[in-house]
């Protein structure tokens, strides 16, 4: 039983922790609920969940506080946020508090589970995902988080907005294979049908910009009708 | 106000007139001695004249400009109100969805056509409220401006929509007339994204409402600053009397009940196109097709940045 999947389950509606937690445990986690952001830290200084399931808007202590506290005392627990992230504004900010994914309520359970076993392939115990690096470095690429600044070997190239947070995102998850409307919905917030152009003329752009030749990709790699991935090995700087 | 200006003016020299006309027809042996020139008379009452005429008109001009100014605010206003109402609306059904597809999923829903009702329904439900949210995240998302050709958009969203079409074993006749002569249409300054989006809605709208025999013709132009984009199609039409409900969430037109969809492609169309200070207009006919147009501003003074 040592290496069961905990799953600390954290929301504040009782409809939403009474369902949700059974079927989490008929898809073989271990699940234990908490009410709010503090019961949370409790939760997981005492139990040590394996991974965070939380709500956003709660009363006392919010998802988003949670999670700050959480990484504040080092803790690397991978977090789900669920939540409905509008603006890209704040899209980028959920991603920047060092939460591991999130998913938009109201959402396929089924799919609550994939993501958390995505979560936890990606993950290593104990330490902070690569997302979470101030400074993440692919050869003579490097990309300061703070400064939002890309360097390409010793030189400062120019990126759209949005490709700086698509290669943000593809560099803190390396060897990953992320699929156009994931990518679409985690770094657009629009899944619309049939726009996942969006996606490709980010990738273009990045590609021509860092001078990547599809063919024989040194960074971003095309996997034929399933999405994109960072084939370049990354470390933080 | 101005016609009491203008009777300040009209209504002493007219008395001086008449008083003099008075004067000539009753007692012709009376000499009326003018003081002041007649040029300088003309002059002067010209002068008053035309000020009082332009104080009139700019003052006419500024009342209407407030009250369109009011006008738009209102609406603006409205639209606020309109899309706080979309986002508490999602706000509530969010949690209750969300746990209605647990409990199902909890419980299993396979062997029980009743439960599989239930599921389907929820999921319908929760694509719905995820689409009102999507409308009103557009009307508030930053827009990311860069020039765009919208020539190559167009091209490839006709191609996107070809290819789901002839993947359903329907395909269409698309003639797209850019012109090229003597320049080609100039680029917008816009949301790349969001305008491809918006293009192939209209496309994919005017493919829904058509059938194979159909053609689908997308044209474009340039004036007055603005470039226009028009997809027109020989399919189903709107009826008149529907036609200005048309734009607003969850409109369908009657005779669409068959057609599947959600009533939110139009909307969508419109808060993408004004949130780049542009328009957009409907012409159709029952029976005999539609053509929706887009117009779009080439200089950027307009965008709606919130």
């Amino acid at each position: 039983m040592t290496d069961q999947v905990k799953v600390l389950l954290v929301d504040d509606e009782e409809a939403i922790t009474s369902s949700l937690a059974p079927y989490l445990e008929s898809c073989e986690f271990e699940v234990r609920v908490a009410v709010d952001g503090i019961a949370a830290l409790a939760a997981a200084a005492s139990w040590r969940p394996t991974i965070i399931v939380c709500d956003v808007l709660m009363p006392r202590l919010d998802g988003r506080g949670m999670l700050r506290e959480l990484r504040q005392q080092d803790d690397w627990t991978p977090v789900i946020l669920l939540t409905t992230v509008d603006a890209s504004t704040e899209r980028s900010a959920a991603l920047d508090e060092g939460a591991d994914d999130y998913l938009n309520k109201p959402f396929d359970p089924a799919e609550l589970v994939s993501r958390i076993r995505a979560v936890l392939r990606r993950s290593v115990v104990g330490a902070p995902p690569l997302s979470a690096a101030t400074r993440l470095i692919a050869g003579e690429l490097s990309f300061d988080r703070s400064s939002r600044r890309v360097m390409l070997a010793g030189r400062e190239v120019a990126l759209t907005p949005r490709a700086l947070l698509l290669l943000e995102y593809l560099m803190g998850r390396p060897g990953e294979l992320h699929s156009r409307d994931q990518l679409l919905a985690t770094l657009w917030g629009f899944d619309f049908p049939a726009s996942t152009r969006a996606v490709d003329h980010r990738v273009a752009e990045l590609r021509r910009v860092l001078g990547d030749d599809a063919g024989r990709p040194r960074f971003i790699e095309t996997v034929q009708s399933l999405g994109y991935r960072f084939v370049a090995k990354v470390s933080r700087g | 106000m101005k016609f009491r200006q203008l009777l300040l003016i009209a209504l002493p020299t007219a008395l001086a007139g008449a008083g003099a006309a008075a004067l000539l027809v009753t007692a012709p042996g009376v000499t009326l001695r003018i003081t002041t020139s007649p040029l300088a008379l003309t002059l002067g009452t010209g002068v008053a004249l035309s000020v009082t005429v332009a104080i009139v008109v700019s003052r006419r001009r500024r009342a209407r400009k407030q009250r369109e100014q009011l006008q738009q605010l209102g609406a603006t206003q409205a639209r606020a109100e309109h899309l706080a109402f979309l986002a508490r609306l999602d706000h509530e059904m969010k949690n209750p969805l969300t746990a209605i597809r647990a409990a199902l999923a909890a419980h299993g829903t396979q062997g029980s056509p009743h439960l599989e009702v239930a599921e389907t329904q929820v999921r319908r439900l929760g694509s719905l409220v995820s689409d009102l949210r999507k409308l009103s995240d557009l009307q508030s998302r930053p827009l990311e401006c860069e020039a765009v050709d919208l020539g190559e958009t167009v091209n490839d969203a006709v191609a996107a929509v070809q290819t789901q079409l002839t993947q359903l074993g329907s395909p269409r006749r698309f003639s797209v007339q850019f012109p090229t002569a003597p320049w080609r249409i100039a680029p917008v300054t816009g949301d790349s994204d969001l305008l491809y989006l918006a293009i192939f809605n209209l496309l994919s709208n005017a493919a829904k409402f058509t059938t194979a025999d159909d053609s689908v013709e997308v044209r474009a132009g340039e004036a007055d600053g603005n470039v226009w984009v028009e997809v027109a199609d020989t399919g189903v039409g709107i009826p008149e009397d529907e036609l200005p409900q048309m734009w607003d969430e969850l409109a369908r037109a009657t005779n669409a009940r068959g057609i599947p969809g959600t009533g939110l492609g139009l909307p969508l169309v419109k808060v993408v196109v004004e949130r780049h200070g542009g328009h957009v207009g409907l012409r159709s006919r029952q029976g005999a097709g539609t053509a929706v147009r887009i117009e779009l501003p080439t200089s950027p003074g307009s965008l709606r940045q919130r």
